[in-house]
């Protein structure tokens, strides 16, 4: 039997992932698509009802944060069938929380597809995120056979999580046309980013009954995995030239660049091609390949690895079945 | 007084502690960034100065004998609300 390259070892892992994915998490995104579109029934707005619809069953496939709900509960001995519930609350938050973030991004289009912003302007996709948020709120609420205790916990740490992602998503806002803050600076708001996926595991240890030790280690991997998870969007978009443009144009820089903009010279090559009033493909390229030679790449991909070293070495503190949770810490260093 | 004004301050009486407990519960969260920080004080403070709807939930809830979450605060009698009615339709 031939061995695998590198290339082909990353496809079967991101494969994998897929299929964890998939199995773990479908579920509770159907009743999440399901609740959601019981809702639209009410609904008499022709444009809301296409916009929901549009985000429930194209848009929105978010099977991740179910699964890893269910995967970190498993793991901590817990009844995974116990996060669904939570799950499709925590489907219907976090997809308000997305399109508000794409309205303040500008971005009309991600991984290839049209946000709701992109389809249907922005007053409508702020309104359908609106409806998320409440019925996510209100779902987690209504949730049965979860003590008063834990429907707290997990209440405060999402209110927690928001308030973080608000915080992140506004200091993000001063790295916006080309800003150039250091590394160092940069990775401080994608800690806070990261909160996200902290809030997920940390809610599913609570949900699996984990002891305090267990919720503060698997808070911190989630934090490491959320990190993660961001720098990996950040090497993909540097090789993507449209999504490299959006993040140029739109957004903020990825760390690759910012790593590269290290170096005096480098910065002043790059500087004079953000300047420009109008960016073409041509220069896309062209940035990219300054950063790829300059290192930018690699020192991201180190620093990665930092990362990742760091929650392989807290899984190895925890007596449970790890698997799957090393899975996807190895999976975010796929390219 | 017009009739519009009283009922504004009717409200305002009744949805003011609610009110007080709502700022005080955006006022006292921790958040990091100096933007969001200013930009949620001056709403809290200077911009949604919302009374009227608690105002309304207390005044709803009384009306039904629930219990009122300050007592403190009483009610414009029926009679003068009635004669600014009045007043109200002779002016306009």
């Amino acid at each position: 039997m031939t061995e695998l390259s590198p290339k082909q070892k990353d496809a079967e892992l991101s494969e994998k992932v897929q299929k964890l994915f998939e199995e773990k998490g479908r579920k509770a995104l159907e009743i999440a698509k399901k609740t959601m579109l019981k809702e639209q029934e009410r609904i008499e707005c022709k444009e809301v009802k296409e916009a929901l619809d549009y985000f429930m069953n194209e848009y929105w496939v978010d099977v991740a944060r179910p699964a890893l709900l269910s995967i970190v509960c498993e793991a901590v001995g817990g009844n995974p069938e116990s996060t669904t519930s939570v799950a499709v609350s925590s489907i219907l938050i976090s997809g308000s929380a997305d399109i508000h973030d794409d309205i303040i991004d500008r971005s009309k289009t991600k991984y290839g597809e049209q946000t709701v912003y992109g389809k249907f302007g922005k007053d409508i996709a702020l309104l359908i995120g609106n409806a998320l948020l409440f019925k996510g709120l209100v779902f987690l609420n209504e949730v049965e056979d979860l003590s008063e205790q834990k429907r707290k916990v997990m209440l405060e740490t999402l209110k927690d999580m928001f308030f973080e992602l608000g915080d992140a998503e506004a200091m993000e806002l001063h790295y916006r046309n080309c800003a150039t803050p250091s590394p160092a600076e940069y990775l401080k708001v994608i800690e806070r980013k990261a909160a996200d996926v902290e809030a997920h595991t940390r809610i599913a240890a609570v949900l699996g009954g984990a002891d305090d030790k267990e919720i503060e280690r698997l808070g911190r991997y989630g934090r490491l995995l959320g990190m993660l998870i961001i720098l990996r969007d950040d090497v993909l978009d540097l090789l993507d030239d449209c999504e490299l443009k959006s993040r140029i144009v739109k957004e903020h820089l990825p760390l690759p660049i910012l790593c590269a903009c290290q170096n005096a010279e480098i910065k002043s090559r790059l500087d004079r091609l953000f300047k420009k009033p109008r960016i073409t493909s041509k220069e896309v390229r062209l940035i990219r390949e300054v950063t790829e030679k300059s290192g930018g790449i690699e020192t991201s991909v180190t620093f990665m690895k930092e990362l990742a070293s760091e929650a392989l070495s807290i899984l190895k503190q925890l007596k449970m079945n790890r698997e799957y949770l090393v899975t996807l810490i190895r999976f975010t260093l796929t390219f | 007084m017009l009739i519009a004004q009283q009922v504004h301050r009717l409200l305002c009486r009744y949805g003011k502690p609610a009110f007080k407990v709502a700022q005080k519960i955006i006022l006292e969260e921790d958040i990091k960034n100096r933007n969001v920080r200013e930009a949620l004080d001056y709403f809290i403070r200077e911009v949604w100065l919302d009374m009227e709807y608690p105002g309304l939930m207390a005044l709803a809830c009384k009306a039904v004998k629930g219990k009122q979450y300050v007592e403190t605060y009483t009610d414009i009698p029926k009679e003068q609300i009635q004669r600014q009615d009045i007043k109200y339709k002779e002016e306009t």
